[in-house]
């Protein structure tokens, strides 16, 4: 297993920068996803430590070895494509072995590492099927058992699951976790999918336009975002455009909240007060509000019935929030009723207006 | 991938019947029908009576004399073998070349190569007639190339590129065969699916290998389906070879041209000749197609 790391890569296509000065570190037996929109340089970090990209400025290594002027056949770093990419003239059996026939390895070791692998991906007795025989969730755990079956030092997918059904996806997914963990392979996994992030990784990337906006656990990621975008990139969030007075003292449209995160934030600084919409609590009217939270009134504009939660659309001094109740809670308001939205001070998270760039 | 399931409900045979009338003579399906009387008329209804009137000697005795004939007299065996020799050779020709032309053509940005592609397509339109003059005025004994080389150099009028033997019909061909085979591998260059290059050099193939265990296999099945087009256009092929070189060349569509309309007239010769011809095309396409289909499915 290996470390990876990649320095300063910035990567240019003609006048484009797809990757700009991207840092990381990625720890050994690690899973950390890259996490951004499409176009957002994702897969062009993964495709430049393949080797598929030449990077302009930057070095990737691994194990202490600068790859950038190694081929991507001589790499050992396995790949898993969104589109499978399996050689559809082969058999499941061949396009596993294909890496050890290629190395010139013996019939009885290919033989082993085929049932090994297809033991490992839960597709056992499919050796003499051709890809096109199969469905696209078994296309992909061939993929994976194929990038699996020389052993790679990293392995590197790039929206693996992105071409699947949600049901089989969120399957695959687990599978992924799964199989990564007892290999213990170093990983980089590219995803548009929030969720699959999250759901995923040990350390999440979020990316934007060729830049990193921040690196974190999922739970970080979640709950301090630090960029507006991460902010509105990863779940749902609402931003209330605002002003620090003092210390934990927020001020939005002449109300003021009472805070307690965000301590890295200087008074006065123009920010974003970000708001789960889990977070919003909604009462009929203000005694029904504990003591100590912050209150805004508002009027209910409309009602998303979500299966176990309610989403109310709620509008309040010309700004629009959402609050995710249980289906039972949301069931008690109706569209125009005049609400009072509260949160507790913890629930709130400041998020700086202009982006840090480090 | 989705699956479409159809649920058959089985009715009285006679229910069915009567439905599946009335699903055929669905207003829509009454557009075939012209087509229909076409095909019969011109395609189905010759072949036909061209097959039963090869079987009769041109007094209307039932005979197998014609094909006799067809496998025995030594210009028509000549014919069946030049013609073999000469489709084999324009085809590969053609679909070697073409299969370069495409190679190149798919890696331009995309306005370069739908100029190119779109000029590709001029040669389809021109009569073979047309063709058959322009290389003569190019390449003829006295052409114009001919002339720029033999004065170039200083060279005796005995000295000329000669385009009225074998390879000069094949060059002149292969400026139909060409584009031909260029258009039809351009699509299939394009449904190669780059994501399996780069998966078979991650997962360790060199250049070479990728081409010898991906690339060719892959694209295979699309160059023998181009291979069939371009044998069957070559087996037929007759105008231009007949402005060029008239009847000094012994190619079975020429055989059946002379039969046909010319001093030697026998019609259920001509026939005879032309259902061996339609044969080796048939057994040649069938080959050619069990080739790729065994390839589409089957590992290296």
């Amino acid at each position: 297993m290996a470390r990876v790391k990649v320095e300063g890569l910035t990567k240019r296509f003609g006048r484009v920068v797809a990757v700009q000065d991207f840092t990381l570190e990625v720890e050994e037996g690690e899973l950390v996803s890259l996490l951004g929109p499409s176009g957002c340089g994702k897969t062009t970090v993964l495709r430049c430590i393949a080797g598929f990209e030449r990077p302009d400025a930057g070095r990737i290594i691994v194990d202490g070895q600068v790859l950038n002027e190694v081929p991507p056949e001589r790499r050992n770093i396995g790949m898993v494509f969104q589109t499978y990419a399996l050689f559809p003239h082969m058999t499941v059996a061949d396009n596993i072995a294909f890496s050890l026939m290629i190395r010139g390895r013996p019939r009885e070791e290919r033989e082993r590492v085929v049932k090994e692998m297809l033991s490992l991906v839960h597709l056992e007795g499919m050796e003499d099927r051709y890809p096109h025989q199969l469905s696209g969730g078994q296309r992909q755990r061939v993929a994976l058992a194929r990038a699996l079956a020389m052993r790679p030092k990293v392995l590197l997918l790039d929206e693996p699951l992105s071409a699947l059904d949600a049901k089989i996806r969120e399957e695959l997914r687990g599978e992924i976790r799964r199989i990564q963990k007892t290999l213990g392979i170093t990983t980089l996994y590219v995803t548009h999918d929030q969720e699959e992030a999250l759901a995923l990784s040990d350390r999440v990337v979020v990316m934007n336009m060729g830049r990193i906006e921040q690196v974190g656990t999922p739970a970080e990621i979640y709950n301090a975002p630090r960029t507006p975008f991460v902010a509105m990139f990863v779940g749902t969030m609402n931003l209330l455009p605002g002003r620090l007075e003092s210390d934990g003292r927020f001020v939005w449209k002449g109300v003021a909240f009472q805070i307690h995160r965000g301590a890295e934030i200087h008074r006065g600084q123009e920010v974003y007060l970000a708001l789960r919409p889990e977070r919003l609590k909604v009462a009929a009217s203000p005694d029904q509000i504990p003591p100590g939270h912050n209150r805004i009134p508002g009027r209910v504009e409309w009602i998303t019935f979500l299966g176990p939660i309610g989403r109310l659309t709620l509008r309040s001094d010309g700004e629009t929030l959402l609050a995710d109740l249980s289906s039972d809670e949301a069931a008690r308001f109706s569209v125009g009723a005049t609400v009072w939205i509260h949160f507790h001070p913890e629930s709130a998270h400041l998020v700086p207006k202009e982006p840090e760039r480090s | 991938m989705s699956d479409i399931t159809v649920t058959v409900v089985r009715k009285p045979m006679e229910r069915r019947g009567v439905a599946w009338l009335a699903s055929f003579l669905r207003a829509e399906v009454l557009l075939l029908l012209p087509f229909l009387f076409f095909l019969g008329l011109f395609e189905v209804y010759p072949l036909i009576n061209m097959a039963i009137r090869s079987l009769f000697d041109t007094n209307g005795t039932f005979t197998f004399q014609n094909y006799i004939n067809v496998f025995t007299k030594p210009q028509f065996r000549l014919a069946i073998r030049n013609s073999i020799l000469f489709a084999s050779a324009a085809s590969l020709v053609g679909g070697i070349v073409g299969t370069f032309v495409a190679a190149l053509a798919v890696r331009l940005p995309s306005r370069w190569r739908n100029f190119l592609l779109s000029l590709y397509a001029l040669p389809m339109t021109l009569s073979g007639l047309v063709v058959a003059f322009a290389f003569i005025v190019l390449l003829g004994r006295n052409g114009v190339l001919n002339l720029i080389v033999r004065r170039a150099f200083d060279l005796p009028p005995t000295v000329y590129f000669n385009l009225y033997d074998w390879p000069g019909i094949v060059m002149v061909y292969a400026f139909f065969q060409i584009p031909l085979m260029t258009l039809s591998m351009a699509a299939v260059f394009e449904n190669l699916d780059p994501s399996l290059i780069e998966a078979a050099r991650n997962l360790g193939a060199r250049p070479w290998q990728v081409w010898r265990y991906v690339v060719i296999p892959v694209l295979l099945p699309g160059f023998l389906a181009g291979m069939s087009i371009q044998f069957a256009g070559m087996m037929g092929a007759f105008g231009t070879v007949l402005a060029l070189v008239g009847m000094a060349k012994n190619l079975l569509s020429l055989q059946i041209y002379s039969h046909a309309s010319e001093s030697t007239y026998n019609l259920p010769q001509a026939g005879a000749l032309a259902v061996v011809l339609i044969s080796i095309t048939g057994f040649a396409l069938a080959l050619l197609s069990w080739g790729a289909r065994r390839l589409a499915r089957r590992g290296t």
